[in-house]
């Protein structure tokens, strides 16, 4: 049994009045706690135990920001609603094999990059890879979605993001969209800590290296 | 200004302007950055261009679309995830934490039901043989309360199987290619941990193109 599966957590009991504060294992204790206060550890070892139910608070937990990454990679939202949903479905599959003393996000967000670099792969090996075809398929719904700045940007952004390589755009958007450390994604993306700061090192010049031509080229359409 | 010196700054650039560097080096490029002014302006380039990306907030969904990603996730694990129906291969669910457990019995017992009225009904259409030796139709228990599937197909290779938010089924392991990228805690898989393997990756392989040519962290 794994160490963190015998996390110790206080817990107040009933004493009347005393406050007393006892010392009690969790599998002694069911459901004091609200699941949605418990770490992801906890989620993931009772899932292990046969809690299933408590799954749908990891989804509840995650499930945006799988959808976030998903889509920051492949650029088209039905496809970043199947990469999260997939993703899930592989976690779940496979939850029992979880090693606790890792981050479950880590390995959430690991299964997402791979999928969506798939997803990119399949893409262009059908060669289908074309503006139209990573154009939104479903209207940005996110909060002030509507302002036509935010729009245009995104569509800029988008249309950058499908010259850069998947690992390079990977990178990109695990830090500088979503602000994750370089340690973590190294993990994520399962290399060293100094290939993924030189894949940023790349990609940022990538990055600027397309957005300056991109805005040049609005630059001349505007005037 | 010394080309060395440019040189040197320009290439830690991509990593100072998003804060990546640590503070010797990157005291020493803000040194550099004040008495050179080309490589002031490729800063501010690259700068500008990572601001766009960190203050263009990530496309996320309204939450109330979390109850249809839910019953989706749900309806598809329904696919993934066919069971056997002997009990043998079903794993309770060891400490009593939630509440899967207690709604263990009822569907198992209902799911027995079933399958003695499917046996029952085929044995009266179509004779004594057939109903015994035909496993209940995935649509018979499909229609059971619990809406636990359980299916005549053989059990997947590996993992937890059976609808999302329901009494867990395990099977075997073996070697699923969905499941390769769980970091294991099971001994007796053949995927060593993720240190191990990433090490043996890197012995065997030959210099990774991506690496800067005198082999220096970037
Ligand atoms: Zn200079």
């Amino acid at each position: 049994m794994p160490q963190a599966s015998v996390r110790m957590i206080p817990q107040e009991y009933g004493n009347r009045g005393t406050g007393t504060l006892k010392k009690q294992s969790v599998m002694e204790v069911p459901n004091e706690e609200a699941p949605e206060e418990l770490a992801d550890t906890e989620l993931v070892r009772r899932c292990q135990n046969g809690d299933s139910s408590l799954f749908r608070v990891l989804v509840k937990r995650y499930w945006n920001k799988a959808y976030s990454i998903a889509y920051g990679m492949v650029g088209n939202r039905d496809d970043a609603w199947d990469i999260a949903q997939e993703a899930f479905l592989r976690v779940y599959k496979a939850v029992d094999s979880f090693d606790l003393t890792r981050a479950f996000h880590t390995w959430l967000y690991r299964i997402v990059t791979n999928l969506s670099i798939d997803s990119l792969r399949r893409r262009s090996l059908a060669k289908t890879v074309g503006l139209d075809d990573v154009a939104p398929s479903l209207p940005d719904r996110s909060p002030g979605a509507n302002s036509a700045e935010r729009k245009e940007l995104r569509l800029r952004i988008e249309e950058v993001f499908t010259a850069i390589p998947s690992k390079y755009r990977a990178v990109l958007i695990l830090r500088d969209v979503h602000g994750l450390a370089c340690k973590e994604i190294a993990r994520i993306m399962r290399c060293t800590h100094s290939t993924v700061r030189w894949r940023l090192h790349r990609a940022r010049r990538l990055f600027r290296e397309l957005w300056e031509k991109n805005d040049k080229r609005m630059g001349s359409v505007k005037s | 200004m010394s080309f060395i010196a440019c040189h040197r700054t320009k290439r830690a650039l991509p990593l100072y302007v998003g804060g990546d560097l640590n503070e010797r080096r990157a005291t020493n490029v803000l040194s550099h950055l004040e008495v050179c002014e080309r490589c002031a302006n490729e800063a501010s380039r690259l700068k500008s261009s990572v601001d766009v990306l960190r203050s263009s907030p990530p496309d996320v969904l309204p939450p109330e679309d979390f109850s249809r990603f839910w019953t989706e996730l749900r309806a598809r694990s329904r696919g993934l995830a066919p069971v056997r129906n002997d009990g043998a291969t079903f794993v309770p669910a060891g400490a009593p934490l939630g509440s899967s457990r207690r709604l263990v019995f009822p569907r198992r017992l209902a799911a027995a039901a079933l399958l003695l009225v499917t046996v029952g009904f085929g044995w009266t259409l179509t004779g004594p043989f057939r109903g015994e030796t035909e496993n209940p139709s995935n649509d018979s228990v499909e229609s059971s309360p619990g809406g636990t599937s359980i299916q005549e197909m053989d059990a997947p290779p590996f993992g937890r199987t059976g609808v999302i938010g329901e009494p867990i089924f395990v099977s075997g392991p073996g070697k699923d290619e969905s499941v390769l990228s769980a970091p294991y805690r099971h001994r007796e898989l053949s995927t060593p941990p993720i240190g191990k393997a990433q090490y043996a990756i890197i012995k065997s392989s030959p210099i990774s193109p991506e690496k800067r040519p005198d082999g220096k962290d970037f």
